[in-house]
């Protein structure tokens, strides 16, 4: 089976950046990485299982930690990069360089959860209002609408 | 001409009034046939008035951005200007209702320029950047059609040896219908014809996907209205001037003058023949729209100068032949 | 030439949703583009936090107005993952027929848009017009023309008799015949290879690069295509081809959709006559239990990614979309630049755009809700005040 074969690649290749591989499903493989190793994983899907597609990143609020769940296309299989930041310092580097495709969902991930991506190009508000300012990052949980007396 | 035939001819036959209902009435087939083709049910008969009645009652804005003489200005200009092209096409037997006289031709097709240029100006003075755009494309294609169009007018002015209307109008009633004797000049007249009213292939200027409205972006009320009417009228005294040079005009191959009819009659006859074959330029006008899609600028300025004026110059070589030759 | 910067939207003629593109031109050319999306924001991934999963069916078919049909199977797929079911044969055989319609009443409606868009208005009144023949066979299958409410988690809600199954297999027949016109005029209508081919030509390389999807991928020489590579439903028991171009530019995204027209047409015919007996649902649980899950599906426009976090509750925990627009807008961004004017509709009509997908996630500008609330007469002074400051000054 193709995830089977993956999980044994991947265990292989990214030996000492990961911290948990495993395929829930037919084709769908969770790589749980911590957040200094993203670049490199990325880079090594992308130069070795041909993993140019990243098809979008969906960012969590869990508690204490915000996940980051970076969903990247390896042939058939959809490869899942989960990785944690921590809600009091939410940065990560940008995966722009190596996957250019991310650029937008990294500004979506930035506006809706307000994970602070290092080095990226184009930080400017991408889905709220260019009024929004400082009404806060609606995904997360203890958000509360400013209508009804949250944000600033 | 005493004062009283004048203004009637100026304002009520063939002057204003009759041609704006023509026009509408142009408009009306124009649409109605466009819908058809496309499946669709089309507008009632009283659609084209309605539209212009409607218009002149709205809001008229003018933009602060705008040149507010200029922009009042372009649409009153060329209005008038198609209106009197239309007073010089023979539209019953030989002559027209103003008399004929040696470079009328000319006279017509530099009068039909003009709402080009008024468009233009129009788009360029209303301070929008789409108008601008449109003014620019407007421009480019009035360049680029007017020269092979006039290359194909001139076709029948030199099978008849004459710059007159009436001389040509008068030459195919004896003779031979010119569309005959000069099809090619015919067919890059129809389609040069398509570029000069901003129809489809060429309604580059006003391409509404692109540009919104073109030069007409920042107009409404009445002087959108005056617009609509122009180009709508323009369409008419286009389709004229073909129907005059290359259609043979009034004429049907029936010689009414041998038959025992009042005076005014074979006139009238000679109009309704007219206008019928005004009908049918303005048809295949409208079968031209309905099957291209729309030329970009540059695709366009190729098209006529690579084929349309070497067309028109093929045809025009030939006739010089054929004259020489002493063939016409 | 002087430089001149250009608003396309949000709202404009060639945008049918709202989107603003600031174009800076030189002449005719286009030197600079930027995309500002966000226009369209309706909140929906806070709202799914708060619905159960029965009223989500529902909701994520609300994303978007076209291709509603195929969030709806990515939601439905997602929580039978998760629930560890399987729909009957039968439920996966009308599920992949109702998805394969979807593409080819979205197709069609493209074609009459990139018609109108280069000016051939016919082409959009004539595509739209048998695009009614599809919609009408939703109504009669479904119920619905456009949200249909078909789909439910563990199949779907409503079987399909023989009679019905002859009159979709006429309206097939008749619609096979009539893409033969559209690719006739797609072929060789000369003015319509005029404004299509060799513009917005997006190259192999950055197709892969900025993560093109669907038949912009494909039209640049990629054969991916969710449906084969990752299938799901029933697409892996039935033959069909992935159908690409390798002539890159806009011609090509016209040539592919109109063979996957073809395609769609004759796969829904294979399933309609070897349509499996059985059951169309199964009974599922109201409450999910804790797990996540990924679907993919292969929307009209592209490759569709829902991801499910549950927690155990009737409610989830997160449900993350991600609409193909979104990854595709990125492209066009990239192909405008250095383009025409007159091409600029074209190439953003080129990716099938479909603003309500893409915007799917947040809150509406709240600004002018709060602060001005006004009863009419307020409304009415400040209007002419307005307009006694602004326009006669």
């Amino acid at each position: 089976m193709v995830e089977e074969q993956l999980v044994e690649q991947l265990t292989n290749s990214l030996r000492g950046l990961q911290q948990g591989i495993e395929a829930k499903m037919p084709r769908r493989v969770y790589v749980d990485i911590p957040r200094e190793s993203l670049l490199d994983v990325a880079k090594i899907l992308k130069d070795d299982f041909d993993g140019y597609h990243i098809s979008t990143i969906t960012a969590i609020d869990a508690g204490e930690n915000f996940e980051l769940l970076y969903h990247i296309i390896v042939g058939a299989a959809c490869v899942t990069l989960r990785t944690k930041v921590p809600r009091n310092n939410p940065t990560i580097e940008t995966l722009t360089p190596v996957l250019p495709g991310a650029v937008l969902f990294e500004r979506e991930a930035h506006d809706i959860m307000g994970i602070i991506f290092k080095g990226h190009p184009d930080m400017r508000v991408l889905l709220l209002p260019d009024s929004w300012g400082n009404k806060g990052h609606p995904l997360r949980k203890d958000w509360v609408d400013p209508r009804k007396g949250g944000g600033q | 001409m005493n004062i009283v035939e004048s203004l009637v001819y100026m304002l009520i036959f063939p002057g204003f009034l009759f041609l704006t209902s023509y026009a509408f009435f142009a408009q009306y087939i124009d649409r109605k046939l466009y819908a058809r083709f496309q499946k669709r049910v089309g507008p009632p008969f009283i659609q084209p008035i309605a539209d212009f009645i409607k218009l002149m009652s709205k809001e008229d804005v003018v933009p602060k951005a705008a040149d507010k003489r200029m922009f009042t200005l372009a649409p009153i200009v060329g209005l008038a200007a198609v209106i009197t092209a239309f007073m010089y096409i023979p539209i019953a037997w030989e002559s027209s209702l103003l008399p004929s006289f040696e470079g009328d031709l000319i006279v017509v097709l530099y009068l039909l320029t003009i709402p080009t240029l008024a468009l233009f100006l129009a788009g360029w003075t209303s301070g929008n950047p789409f108008g601008q755009v449109g003014s620019m494309r407007a421009i480019t294609q009035m360049i680029s059609y007017e020269i092979p169009f006039f290359m194909a007018l001139l076709a029948p002015a030199l099978i008849v040896g004459s710059w007159s209307f009436g001389n040509i109008v008068t030459d195919q009633m004896n003779g031979i219908w010119l569309i005959f004797l000069a099809p090619i000049a015919f067919i890059v007249a129809i389609i040069t014809l398509q570029g000069k009213l901003e129809r489809l292939p060429f309604d580059i200027p006003e391409a509404e996907t692109e540009i919104v409205g073109g030069p007409l972006t920042e107009y409404s009320g009445r002087r959108l209205a005056l617009f609509k009417a122009m180009l709508d009228i323009e369409m008419v005294v286009g389709a004229s001037v073909i129907t005059a040079l290359f259609l043979g005009g009034p004429h049907l191959f029936i010689d009414f003058s041998g038959l025992p009819l009042a005076p005014y009659l074979p006139f009238i006859i000679g109009v309704i023949i007219f206008f019928v074959k005004v009908l049918a330029v303005i048809l295949i006008l409208t079968l031209i729209k309905s099957v291209v899609a729309r030329y970009r600028i540059d695709q366009m300025v190729t098209l006529s100068y690579r084929w349309m004026v070497s067309l028109a110059v093929v045809q025009l070589v030939i006739i010089i032949l054929a004259k020489y030759m002493g063939w016409l | 030439m002087a430089k001149l910067t250009i608003p396309i939207g949000p709202q404009h003629p060639a945008l049918k949703e709202p989107e603003k593109f600031m174009i800076t031109v030189e002449g005719e050319t286009v030197v600079d583009a930027d995309v500002r999306i966000g226009h369209m924001h309706r909140g929906l991934e806070k709202m799914f936090e708060n619905r159960t999963y029965m009223q989500l069916i529902h909701a994520t078919e609300r994303i978007c107005g076209i291709c509603s049909f195929t969030h709806s199977t990515n939601f439905c797929q997602n929580v039978e993952y998760i629930l560890g079911t399987d729909p009957p044969p039968r439920g996966l055989y009308l599920r992949t027929i109702m998805n394969e319609w979807e593409r080819i009443h979205s197709h069609l409606l493209w074609l009459g848009i990139a018609g109108h868009e280069m000016g051939f208005d016919t082409l959009l009144m004539w595509s739209w017009d048998d695009r009614e023949e599809i919609l009408n066979l939703f109504e009669d299958i479904t119920g619905n023309r456009v949200t249909h409410a078909y789909n439910t988690i563990g199949g779907v809600r409503r079987d399909i008799s023989d009679a019905q199954i002859q009159r979709s297999l006429r309206v097939h027949d008749y619609l096979l015949e009539r893409m033969d016109a559209y690719v006739h005029v797609a072929l060789n209508e000369k003015t319509v290879l005029k404004r299509t081919q060799g513009v917005g030509i997006l190259t192999t390389e950055d197709a892969k690069r900025l993560c093109a999807v669907g038949p912009r991928l494909r039209a640049s020489n990629i054969s991916y295509d969710v449906r084969k590579n990752d299938p799901y439903a029933a697409y892996d028991q039935i033959p069909w081809e992935v159908i690409t171009c390798d002539t890159l530019d806009v011609h090509a995204q016209l040539v592919v959709r109109a063979l996957e027209i073809i395609e769609a047409i004759k796969m829904c015919k294979y399933m309609l006559e070897n349509l499996p007996a059985g059951d169309i649902r199964i009974k599922v649980p109201r409450k999910v239990p804790e797990g996540e899950a990924i679907s993919r599906t292969e929307a009209p426009r592209g490759e569709d990614l829902h991801y499910l976090k549950s927690n155990g509750t009737d409610k989830p925990e997160r449900l993350k979309v991600r609409a193909p627009t979104l990854a595709n807008i990125l492209n066009v961004a990239h192909v405008l630049k250095g383009a025409n004017i007159a091409d600029v509709p074209m190439i953003v009509a080129g990716i099938d755009p479909c603003m309500g997908c893409m915007d799917r996630v947040l809150i509406v500008d709240s600004e002018k809700e709060t602060s001005r609330v006004w009863d009419r007469e307020q409304l009415r002074k400040y209007s002419i005040d307005w307009y006694e400051k602004e326009a006669f000054r």
